[in-house]
């Protein structure tokens, strides 16, 4: 990025990014504030009111988005999942950030046997579908909610290690953190004071580009079964679970199955917006 | 030539070292073999015998090059479930992977390339708009969506297809269509971009400059030099002809390796998990490589650096 | 005097790697220099782009080490890079940079730049610091309201007198300045080395002042060396140099630069290509665009030998180039 972009002057947003934006806005709300907007407990049972269509469908005002077969309210259901589901999202991208960026500037810092170890590690997770990697440390760890965050947190790593990696080497060779370092400032400054700042944009872009990708992946787990476990709720453990009752109650279904697409839509449509205002080269 | 070829082939075999050694690394960090088949209140002496009879009180290394040793003869275990040996268990189970992925390969290419072809050559026209549009839909809408929505379509409501199973040729349709669309909109959305950026450079405009036809253009060089990049993502679209199934298979209900693995890993049957990494590992690898000698061949350039 | 800085025979030789196994042929960017600077005294170096300049001002500040001959700062040999010790040292010696802009944080005002260094070394009270920062910027004749400001919002020179500023700020012993005023407007570049000039007189710097600009060497030099391809060529009073070069590489590039006034030296113009540092021709590297070469200049290399005048000087018609000069 050079003085001319940060300075250029501002361009209008286009719409479709505005309303991608508001969505996020909205979904980062209700997960924020899942506990009071939700109706009815996750696991309270209405049972004279099973399999309840939405409203405007033949359903009632006590259950906006219908029931489930236990009766169980599906706007409640849907909201903390939302929650569970960007909880898990946002822990594994920053996770896959944080890490992807450490090895990136040790790389960076340290170069020879170092920086190979690395590269050879980012060739492996490109090389490998990320889906059967999870999918075997699964199988051999077993299931909790912490380890499945950092397994998450694995995904996309990568990419912010070539970014770290490749921005900190331009920046040693000649640039400010060259400047400073002979200075006489630790490494630790130079990279956390100076560099980090410096490319946290591009960082950010990485990671707007990597999470619709994380919601994905978890989704997809937790659909299998194999990812977050009941009573806990996702948005892909709904879909899962409402694949049983895909002829008598759609709705089940479709309610997170919209809110999947909606979301990673959004993101992606304003990650590729920032990206190609902040960081054209990024792939 | 000669050198080249052998830093690929060095390359390859680095990864699959990497697998193995994950796969080692995974198996002995998710605990103790010996606790986890022994039961805990078995005798102390019972558990040293399991441990000398499976070599687990040798020397980490050692047991680490056992284990590579086993792995190269083909040796990965039983499935816990019903014992037979893993490698048949999967071998078993490829072809009817096969049969969903390779026409959903073919769907793909036949879909993706020319949409993102026509979608470059016509820059911002109403069909380019269409084609990114798919595109973007492509691969933000997951493959159980999808594949949940053509149920719903198809076979709940209209009755046309079913929805699962491998009755007929006609249980195909739905998972390879799911299969297809998807990758299809992720290597249209590649070609475009490889196409623009060719179709960007100095030489093509020069060449267009100096009078050359432009189907002659496009013909001659901006379709060899988009198709290095693009060759990458149909190779790791091949590399996973076997993995690439696991969510759809589920879906549908067929019987593939995708199906088996989630089934695996469900009930821990880590011999079977095991082996299904090793093959994923090794048909990914071994279509990276040939992409690589691909690229050999569409860019001479290429040929000489390491990188 | 006692030199501050000294450097014996130093070498540096870099291997241009191509990928992870290739290996490439090795550049001699520095070969056999040996240098001194005395305290309150400038050395300037010349010579055309990619003759090792850079490489060498590093060498001088430790920034790398040679892989043969010696640095000695204060009559003792640097610390390795990297180490605490090494850091520490950093407060005594500072460079200065080509491009201003690309030396400095883009993120960070020209204030917290400057008082960087003093932070670094844990030097001062924060009243103290904001004393500091005051007189500094009045030593480099910045207005103290850019204080506040970020780096692309000043112009060049006030960025270049900012990273001056900045070197300044721990009081170092010595400052190697790389091209300091090259990437400036030429009516700035004389006030940047005036200002030089009248620092170094106050505060008795030592100083290295790298430059392929030989009229702005010539205004700030004491001392000067003319490199070519590694080695250092010719050597000795600036003044002496200048008014009367010997060697046939220093006096094509003395010719070049325009004087008012009559000519002493005729133009003369280099013929031949620019050299290249991984192919190093045999003899003396700079026969193949020598008008003076003989057949020896082809196969023996030359050494740096003192003239009468106390001037060293690499070629072998230096004798008969001397007498003929004077
Ligand atoms: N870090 C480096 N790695 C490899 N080669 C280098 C490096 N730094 C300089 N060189 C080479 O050393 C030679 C001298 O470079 P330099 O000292 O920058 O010259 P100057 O400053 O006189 O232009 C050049 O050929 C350059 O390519
Ligand atoms: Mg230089």
């Amino acid at each position: 990025m050079s003085a001319t972009t940060m300075t250029a002057p501002r361009q209008r947003i286009p719409v479709l990014v505005l309303i991608a934006m508001a969505w996020i806005a909205t979904i980062l709300m209700v997960a924020l504030f899942a506990e009071m907007l939700r109706p009815y407990g996750i696991t309270a049972m209405d049972l004279r009111a099973r399999l309840t269509p939405p409203v405007g469908f033949g359903g009632t005002i006590r259950h906006l988005l219908g029931t489930d077969e236990l009766g169980r309210d599906v706007l409640s259901r849907l909201i903390v999942s939302v929650r569970i589901s960007v909880l898990i999202a946002f822990g594994a991208t920053a996770i896959a950030a944080l890490f992807g960026t450490t090895l990136g500037f040790l790389a960076a810092h340290f170069r020879g046997l170092v920086e190979q170890g690395v590269l050879m590690l980012i060739d492996f997770q490109a090389s490998m579908p990320f889906l059967i990697v999870a999918l075997s440390v699964l199988a051999f760890f077993g299931n909790s909610l912490p380890l499945f965050i950092a397994l998450m947190g694995l995904y996309g790593w990568e990419r912010h290690a070539r970014i770290a990696r490749g921005l900190a080497i331009a920046a040693n060779a000649q640039g400010y953190a060259a400047a400073v370092r002979q200075l006489g400032a630790t490494p630790g400054r130079i990279y956390l004071r100076h560099l980090l700042p410096n490319i946290a944009s591009t960082l950010i872009v990485a990671a707007t580009l990597s999470f619709p990708e994380v919601v994905l992946l978890e989704s997809g787990l937790s659909f299998l079964g194999l990812g977050v476990q009941p009573p806990m709720t996702s948005l892909g453990n709904m879909v899962g679970y409402g694949r049983e009752y895909l002829t008598r109650a759609p709705w089940i279904l479709l309610a997170p199955s919209s809110i999947i697409v909606m979301t990673t839509l959004s993101v992606s449509l304003v990650g590729d917006w920032l990206r190609d205002r902040l960081d054209p080269t990024l792939t | 030539m000669i050198r080249f070829l052998g830093l690929r082939l060095a390359r390859a075999m680095l990864t699959i070292v990497l697998v193995v050694t994950f796969a080692f690394v995974v198996l002995r960090m998710s605990g103790d073999p010996a606790m986890t088949i022994m039961s805990p209140e078995a005798p102390a002496e019972a558990i040293a015998a399991f441990r000398k009879a499976w070599g687990l009180d040798q020397p980490i290394w050692l047991q680490y090059l056992h284990y590579f040793g086993a792995i190269l003869q083909g040796e990965l275990g039983q499935s816990m479930r019903d014992g037979r040996p893993a490698l048949v268990l999967v071998v078993e189970r490829i072809p009817a992977t096969l049969l969903l992925t390779v026409p959903a390969l073919l769907l793909k290419i036949g879909l993706g390339l020319p949409a993102g072809i026509y979608a470059a050559l016509h820059r911002n026209s109403l069909a380019d708009r269409m084609v990114m549009a798919g595109a973007v839909a492509g691969f933000t809408v997951p493959s159980f969506v999808l594949g949940l929505l053509l149920v719903l379509l198809f076979a709940v409501q209209l009755g046309w297809l079913p929805s699962g199973g491998q009755e007929s040729w006609r249980s195909m349709i739905l998972p390879v269509i799911t299969l297809g669309l998807g990758g299809a909109g992720i290597l249209a959305r590649f070609t475009r971009s490889a196409m623009l950026e060719v179709l960007g450079q100095p030489y093509i405009r020069t060449a267009s400059a100096k009078g050359v036809p432009w189907a002659l253009v496009v013909r001659g060089h901006a379709l060899p030099n988009a198709a290095i990049p693009t060759v990458t993502i149909i190779g790791f679209m091949i590399g996973s002809l076997i993995a690439g199934a696991v969510v759809v298979e589920s879906v549908f209900s067929w019987p593939g390796v995708g199906r088996l693995l989630v089934v695996a890993v469900a009930n821990r049957d880590l011999a079977v998990v095991q082996c299904i990494l090793l093959l994923v590992a090794t048909t990914m690898v071994s279509a990276n490589l040939i992409v690589d000698l691909l690229y050999g061949v569409l860019d001479p350039r290429l040929r000489g650096g390491g990188h | 005097m006692t030199p501050l800085l000294e450097m014996q025979g130093v070498s540096r030789v870099y291997r241009a790697r191509r990928g992870l196994f290739g290996t490439g042929t090795p550049v001699r960017a520095v070969d056999h220099v040996s240098l001194q600077v005395a305290p309150g005294r400038t050395l300037g170096i010349v010579g055309e782009s990619g003759c090792g300049k850079s490489t060498a001002g590093r060498l001088a500040l430790g920034l790398e080490r040679p892989d043969s001959g010696a640095v000695q700062f204060r009559g003792a040999p640097m610390a390795a890079p990297g180490t605490a010790a090494w850091r520490a040292e950093r407060a005594q010696m500072q460079l200065v940079f080509q491009d201003p802009l690309g030396a400095m944080d883009r993120r960070l005002t020209i204030a917290q730049q400057v008082l960087e260094p003093l932070e670094i070394h844990g030097i001062g009270t924060a009243a103290e610091r904001r004393e500091r920062l005051a007189t500094l910027l009045r030593d480099v004749g910045l207005r103290a309201d850019l204080a506040e400001r970020h780096p692309h919002q000043l112009s060049g020179g006030q960025r270049q007198r900012a990273v001056l500023a900045r070197a300044l700020a721990t009081d170092p012993a010595l400052l190697v300045c790389d091209e300091p005023v090259s990437a400036l407007d030429v009516s700035i570049q004389a006030q940047i080395v005036n200002m030089l000039t009248d620092l170094q007189a106050a505060r008795g710097i030592a100083m290295i002042f790298i430059s392929h600009d030989l009229a702005v060497v010539r205004l700030i030099s004491h001392e000067v060396a003319v490199m070519y391809l590694g080695r250092i060529v010719e050597q000795g009073e600036a003044e002496a140099v200048f008014a009367a070069p010997i060697h046939p590489y220093a006096r094509a590039l003395v010719s070049a630069v325009p004087v008012s006034g009559p000519r002493r030296l005729e133009r003369i113009v280099l013929s031949g290509d620019p050299p290249n540092p991984a192919q190093r021709p045999p003899g003396c590297a700079f026969h193949p665009r020598c008008a003076l070469a003989l057949a020896r200049c082809r196969t023996e290399d030359p050494d740096l030998v003192t003239q009468s005048d106390g001037r060293m000087v690499a070629c072998h018609r230096a004798g008969e180039l001397a007498r003929a000069a004077a």
